[in-house]
């Protein structure tokens, strides 16, 4: 009773309200959604609990389906009812009821009841209902309507419900084929999203749609042809080899769109369709995957675009982030590595969230392809560890994996271990404990210290560890003691093994998994565990057997590992059987019988009494009959020696041939690096030899790099250490401490990949990296050494520019080095740069001064995408040279997808011929190079203007992330309309709108339109 | 590849939730997708959930989430829902809660069996308006 009180209540004040809610819809001319759609979710909204919620909605429900049930209802009050099921589906409850009204809808209705009746039916059912076969004749029956809204519903529909069922495709798919010839771009748009689910569900069709998915590429519209893009990207993730000409094809739009040749209304925030450009760019890293050729079609337009793009939107930097990726999965090109490298460094230093995300996720691939280039990400990596955020840290995680080689494995697992202490979910450690054990199987020359990880991994109980984790280990284990290594080692490797199985078995709560692996090493090597007192190992299994928290399977391998010593003579018969039997007592008084434990331990027992135990155990006593000496091998030998065989030398007198399989890394350096590497390992191994407690297999592992500047007694960086500490008061001489130890934590990290790979060693030691790193670094920890950072850093400007004169090119790592120093300055730097012209001289720099005051009060007004509207200002004077409107350019324009290749001429697009004349002095210095250093310097100096807009745009960034950001997104938009229409927006939008109307033909009246201009 | 887009309320209600690949317990994934980001204490911000990332972002009172797979562009995504939100802006003015219907129209627009299909506002909604208007 109260409900029905309530609901007329809410439809009561509804009524008031509504009168407010009318004035909003006359700004809207729409009939919105029935009022008593409105009164149910505000009563369900105003439910106070999940069981008032309950009653409310089940007698909903029964109401809804009465009323769905009568004949005389309106085709009004069923779409409304269908809407409140949808939502009362959302929130859990069961709506099967009402399914056959959603089908009947969408079958009987017409516009927007039709489609109402088709997005239920989409939400309510999924692909293997088995109510879709009865859409499917609607379906049918809607494709081959005249009316253009009914094959969109149907086409969509299409895209969400058909399933691989080969029998329904194929009854689909010719009429949808038929609608990719459809006048309109609307249908022909969704009928190629359905050729791409088709592509993507049933790969057995890629073959039968390639030629038709093809020509879509080159349709006029630039929506089909996005799609059409899409299904080629597609079919190259799935493997289709049939790629001819595409990578020209592809690298032709990309440039089109970079030169916007599109409509202005085809822009997001001032870039023109941007993930068209982010799809064509994954198209092009898998195309010039492995292939110089296809690559070399690529690099000059991603040159253009890392210059070209405007970093002052996010959508900018999601661009950007797919360029670095595009450069790294492709042929690898120096200078693009270096480009991108430069750009990664500006992300992962960003003091926004999700550019800092999205820089770690680029450098993970970039390190992967060029591990040198990073070397001075390295301190920023260090810091990323210990981020707050568990997003980033779980991306930093991935990018230590992908980091990891022969010398900095140890370090990286040490990392990764700790990482799996912090909180997370479990989906994520699962991950974690797969990669460090992936790590322990590709490095495992170190055997102590593959097992050291795996036991710390298994110290404690994890309910996430992934399947087949024993097996794993244990097969990494017998291929860690199978490894050559020199005789004397052997055993040392061994023991350690054995002996660290023992402490684990110690411990009390353990994982089982580590149980069984310590059960499985000492039956194994039983041979050991000889002067070990027998008492003492037996009652370390009795207390591992008898642990409540094991389960059967655990208990066995105990078992199987008793059975083994037994077997192996470590222990006495006696031993074991009175073990067994209490074991055995225990058993049946603490908890239910286990039958398969009780028959094994049956089996133990009796196997101590059996005269073959006996037996075994005096043969072994007796060494005499052994002979060591291998006599009968000597026939052998001497057959073999006949052969050709190479006779026996000591291993003692052998000539060492490669010196240490382990150091092939990474090419030239190997000398820089076994350097680094013995110093740091030295330190790490020397407390895990000499501590033998349990206690002590942390620190084991942890890193104790104290010793390492000592060893390293670098002059610069000395030097330095000691400037600072004499300024400093003792708090902040802590700080450097903590400074100190990253920066060797990042020597550790990065010792594979230093810079020295391409230079010699004493170069290396001249041109030290940790020199050129202080002043940086210091800045980022704290501001107190602000003021002497920013001298030092002077000082080290003025060597660079010493070095840079031989370049005439000025020095544009100066304002370069003072904006990561000072904001305010930063603006005004980054906004004379926006007038600089790549590659101007020293004069124009004093120019472009005079300019900056005018800019900075630019920027201060107007903070909307300034250098957008200038770009379009730009465009609009040059249409209005030519007497066009912009609808017509850009069809005329589009048109060149219709052909094939479509071609770059630029008759009558001056600033296609603009953009070639810029790229011809590109392609040309690529070539050259990629041999000369000197052009490289010129090369970074052109494009660090580019990177400088970066920070620019990083300041508008967080402005619009500090002032409402759904406020900012209408302004924007407002202020964009009212930019826009009244100088190009008004006239095209026109047009635009009438090319989808039913009533004029976009082709007719694009074309007179033209006839009337002439 | 986007798997599903879920619009909840500030309290966590759900308001939206569209899925475009096909999942067992989608009501289950829901609450606890709405649950994950809801704690995460951000803005906008990334989570990891089973082997899809969360991309999720609060716009006055609504948070808009999605889930993708591993490979694609969080930044673009997160410039997905701001082309969403503008657009809806556009169509609707404010309240968005109350035309439902509309707003998974929009939706599959935008995008289609998990690609973004459509992403110039004035196109988005030409097929909406030629509905409205043929009424």
């Amino acid at each position: 009773m109260s409900d029905v009180i309530e609901k007329t209540l809410s439809l009561f004040s509804d009524g008031l309200r509504g009168s407010s809610g009318d004035k909003n819809a006359g700004v809207t001319p729409k009939k919105l959604m029935g009022r008593s759609f409105h009164g149910f979710i505000r009563t369900v909204s105003r439910c106070r609990n999940r069981k008032e919620e309950q009653t409310f909605v089940t007698h909903e429900l029964s109401q809804i389906k009465e009323s769905l049930s009568r004949t005389d209802v309106s085709l009004d009050s069923v779409c409304d009812y269908l809407c409140r099921l949808v939502f009362c589906y959302m929130m859990g409850y069961d709506v099967s009821f009402g399914l056959i009204n959603t089908l009947k809808l969408a079958q009987q209705g017409s516009g927007l009841e039709k489609r109402i009746g088709y997005v239920t039916a989409t939400l309510l059912l999924h692909r293997d209902h088995e109510l879709i076969l009865l859409l499917m004749n609607t379906i049918q029956k809607d494709l081959n309507s005249t009316n253009i809204l009914d094959n969109c519903f149907a086409l969509t529909a299409i895209c969400h419900l058909v399933s691989s069922d080969v029998g329904v495709m194929s009854m689909m798919l010719p009429s949808v084929m038929k609608k990719l010839e459809h006048p309109r771009e609307l249908v022909r748009m969704k009928a190629a999203c359905c050729i791409l689910r088709y592509i993507r569900i049933t790969p057995s069709y890629q073959r039968h749609l390639q030629d038709a998915s093809r020509k879509l590429l080159y349709d006029k519209d630039p929506g089909v042809m996005s799609i059409g893009v899409k299904i080629q990207l597609e079919l190259l993730r799935g493997g289709n080899q049939n790629s001819q000409n595409l990578t020209s094809d592809l690298s032709s739009i990309l440039q089109q769109i970079m030169n916007r040749s599109l409509p202005s209304s085809f822009e997001y925030h001032g870039i023109p369709l941007p993930w068209l450009q982010i799809d064509i760019l994954r198209a092009l890293s898998i195309l010039g995957r492995g292939n110089k050729k296809d690559s070399e079609h690529i690099y000059p337009l991603l040159k253009d675009m890392l210059d070209k793009i405007n970093m002052r939107e996010r959508m900018a930097f999601a661009l950007m982030y797919e360029c670095i990726v595009t450069i790294t999965s492709i042929a690898p090109h120096r200078g693009l590595l270096n480009e991108a490298s430069i750009r990664v460094k500006k992300f992962i230093s960003s003091t926004s969230y999700a550019l800092k995300y999205i820089g770690v996720k680029a450098l993970t691939h970039l390190i992967a392809v060029s591990p040198e280039s990073t070397t001075d990400c390295q301190m920023i990596v260090v810091e990323l560890l210990d981020d707050p955020d568990p997003a980033i840290q779980s991306k930093t995680v991935d990018l230590l994996y992908s980091m990891a080689n022969e010398s900095n494995v140890k370090i990286v697992c040490s990392k990764l271990v700790q990482h799996l202490d912090r909180p997370g979910n479990d989906f994520t450690k699962t991950e974690l404990i797969r990669k460090i054990i992936t790590l322990t199987e590709q490095y495992r020359q170190d055997g102590v210290w593959a097992f050291d990880i795996v036991l710390m991994v298994l110290k404690v109980e994890r309910h996430y560890l992934p399947e087949n984790l024993v097996d794993r280990i244990l097969n990494n284990l017998t291929k860690i003691l199978e490894l050559p290594v020199q005789t004397s080692q052997v055993p040392e490797t061994l023991q350690h093994i054995v002996k660290k199985s023992v402490q684990g078995l110690f411990q009390e709560n353990c994982s089982k998994e580590l149980v069984k692996i310590t059960a499985w090493v000492l039956s194994e090597h039983s041979s050991l565990l000889k002067n070990m007192p027998e008492d003492k190992i037996i009652s370390l299994l009795q207390k591992q057997f008898l642990r409540q928290t094991l389960d059967t399977s655990t208990r066995l391998w105990i078992l199987s590992c008793m059975t083994g010593l037994l077997c192996g003579g470590v222990l006495k018969p006696g031993v074991v059987k009175e073990a067994v039997k209490k074991l055995q007592d225990m058993d049946t008084y603490t908890r239910e019988i286990d039958f398969t434990l009780q028959q094994k331990l049956v089996e133990c027992e009796r196997l101590c009494d059996s005269p073959v135990m006996l037996d075994l155990q005096t043969r072994q006593a007796d060494t005499s009959q052994l002979d060591f000496t291998l006599s009968f091998l000597d026939d052998f030998v001497s057959d073999a020696l006949e052969d050709g065989a190479k006779p026996y030398i000591h291993s003692s007198l052998r000539v060492p041939s490669v010196k240490d399989p382990l150091f092939s890394g990474y090419g030239k350096s190997r000398v820089r690096s076994e350097s680094l590497r013995s110093s740091s390992s030295g330190k790490l191994t020397i407390p895990g030899t000499c501590s033998k407690t349990t206690a002590s297999d942390s620190k084991n592992i942890d890193l104790k790099l104290e010793g390492i500047s000592k060893v390293w007694g670098e002059e610069g960086f000395l030097e330095k250490e000691t400037k600072v500490e004499f300024g400093l008061h003792s708090a902040s001489a802590e700080k450097q401490r903590e400074l100190e130890e990253k920066k060797e934590l990042a020597a550790a990290l990065f010792s594979g990949f230093s810079s020295g790979s391409k230079v010699g060693d004493e170069e290396a030691e001249l041109h030290d990296p940790w020199a050129e790193e202080v002043p940086l670094t210091l800045n980022s920890n704290s501001t107190d050494w602000r003021a002497l950072s920013a001298e030092e850093s002077c000082k080290e400007e003025k060597s660079d520019a010493m070095v840079k004169t031989n370049s005439n090119l000025i020095d544009l790592s100066e304002p370069e080095k003072s904006s990561e120093n000072l904001f305010p300055s930063e603006t005004v730097q980054s906004a004379a740069e926006l007038n600089m012209e790549v590659g101007v001289d020293k004069f124009d720099l004093g120019v472009d001064k005079l300019n900056l005051g005018v800019d900075k009060i630019n920027i201060g007004v107007d903070e909307h995408k300034m250098g957008v509207n200038e770009q379009d200002m730009g465009d609009d004077k040059h249409d209005g040279n030519d007497q066009y409107p912009v609808t017509q350019l850009c069809q005329g324009n589009m048109e060149f997808h219709s052909r094939e290749p479509p071609p770059l001429c630029g008759e009558d697009f001056s600033e296609d011929t603009t953009t070639e004349l810029k790229n011809q002095p590109f392609s040309g210095s690529y070539e050259v190079m990629s041999g000369d250093e000197n052009l490289t310097d010129i090369h970074e100096s052109l494009c660090s203007g580019s990177h400088l807009n970066f920070d620019a745009s990083r300041i508008k960034l967080e402005e619009r992330d500090d002032s409402g950001l759904c406020m900012k997104a209408e302004s924007s938009f407002n202020s964009e309309q009212s930019d826009d229409h009244p100088r190009q927006g008004e006239q095209h939008e026109g047009s635009l709108y009438s090319q989808y109307g039913t009533l004029s033909d976009s082709e007719e009246s694009g074309h007179s339109e033209e006839s009337g201009h002439s | 590849m986007i798997h599903f887009l879920l619009v909840v309320s500030k309290q966590g209600k759900p308001r939206i939730s569209r899925f475009f690949t096909h999942q067992k317990d989608q009501l289950s994934t829901q609450n606890a997708v709405s649950k994950l980001c809801l704690t995460d204490g951000k803005q906008e911000g990334f989570v990891n959930y089973k082997d899809v990332v969360l991309v999720y972002k609060l716009y006055v009172n609504l948070w808009f989430i999605t889930g993708v797979s591993q490979d694609e562009n969080e930044l673009a995504i997160l410039e997905l829902f701001q082309n969403l939100v503008e657009t809806l802006n556009i169509y609707f003015g404010k309240v968005i809660l109350f035309n439902m219907d509309r707003v998974y129209m929009v939706i599959d627009e935008m995008i289609i069996d998990g690609h973004i299909a459509e992403t110039c506002r004035s196109r988005i909604l030409v097929p909406l308006q030629l509905m409205d208007s043929a009424k």
